[in-house]
């Protein structure tokens, strides 16, 4: 079974999350307030999400049913919310650039679907989360100095 | 719900891994050569929802000769390799049970009532092909 990682970089403290999948030079990672929520899932549908992110490290193509690029944009940065799939299960994050590494991060996940159209208040809930985190990450940001900004 | 043992764990990690790389080569060699699934329906001579179920979660009935017949369809060819799983370094693999990295070797833990209740543990590369309770007899030296 693939080991979750405990962070090692600084970065990942800045974002406060865990690396799912980090084999590449691009990773994977959740929101330790997330973790509880993929923890618990079933080994068939973690082992499925973590194949399918994998993938994304590896910048290979995925299929609709692995990934949805496009979940729609976040009202205030603008940033596109993108979701992991696998057996109804999806956890929607971004991708963005953290301490130098592409880096898709999760900040919610709607684990009991029961329909495969997505549950719009997790959507809407998963977009501020989003906003919330840039909000904070850009201050913590400017905290370290423009010379540390990435 | 009966808690799965490592082994399980890892062996469930590995099907859907093989699972999701199959379900992706064929899609990428969808998306290069621009073969919709319809398409791919058309060529392969079978219904659409079978090509779904081909890219389900739960890919039921995607058997070998499907892929055989997709890859066919696709103009391709497969070719299988293997490699050794990275999660076992038989070389560093240390018998004792009680040492540090023992848990994150793989090993075989049976159970058997004829141990009289000790955990036993054997290497699969050593004892491969035996029988679950013989491979533990073997590793604490007992005739099976």
């Amino acid at each position: 079974m693939p080991s979750m990682k405990k962070p090692k970089d600084d970065s990942l403290e800045i974002i406060e999350s865990d690396v799912l999948d980090g084999r590449h030079e691009t990773r994977d990672v959740i929101r330790r307030v997330m973790r509880k929520d993929f923890d618990t899932l079933d080994d068939q549908k973690r082992a499925r999400l973590i194949a399918i992110m994998m993938r994304w490290c590896q910048g290979v193509g995925m299929t609709r049913e692995m990934f949805n690029a496009n979940e729609g944009r976040t009202a205030k940065h603008n940033k596109m919310l993108q979701a992991f799939k696998a057996f109804k299960v999806r956890l929607y994050g971004i991708s963005i650039s953290v301490g130098d590494r592409r880096t898709f991060i999760i900040f919610d996940a709607d684990t009991a679907k029961k329909q495969n159209k997505a549950d719009p208040n997790i959507l809407k809930r998963a977009k501020s989360r989003v906003d919330k985190f840039l909000d904070d990450y850009e201050k913590k940001e400017k905290g370290n100095g423009p010379e540390k900004r990435k | 719900m009966a808690q799965k043992s490592a082994n399980e764990q890892d062996a469930i990690f590995a099907e859907e891994a093989l699972v999701v790389e199959v379900q992706g080569l064929l899609h990428e060699i969808m998306e290069e050569k621009g073969i919709s699934r319809a398409d791919l329906a058309r060529a392969m001579n079978v219904s659409r929802p079978r090509i779904t179920q081909i890219f389900s979660d739960d890919c039921k009935n995607f058997t070998i000769r499907l892929l055989a017949k997709a890859m066919f369809a696709l103009n391709e060819v497969p070719q299988f390799s293997r490699a050794k799983n990275e999660a076992i370094d038989f070389d560093k693999m240390n018998f004792d049970p009680q040492a540090a990295d023992f848990k994150r070797v793989r090993w075989t833990e049976v159970f058997a009532e004829e141990l009289k209740g000790d955990w036993a543990c054997a290497n699969d590369n050593i004892f491969d092909g035996l029988a679950v309770t013989r491979r533990a007899k073997a590793s604490y030296g007992i005739a099976a």
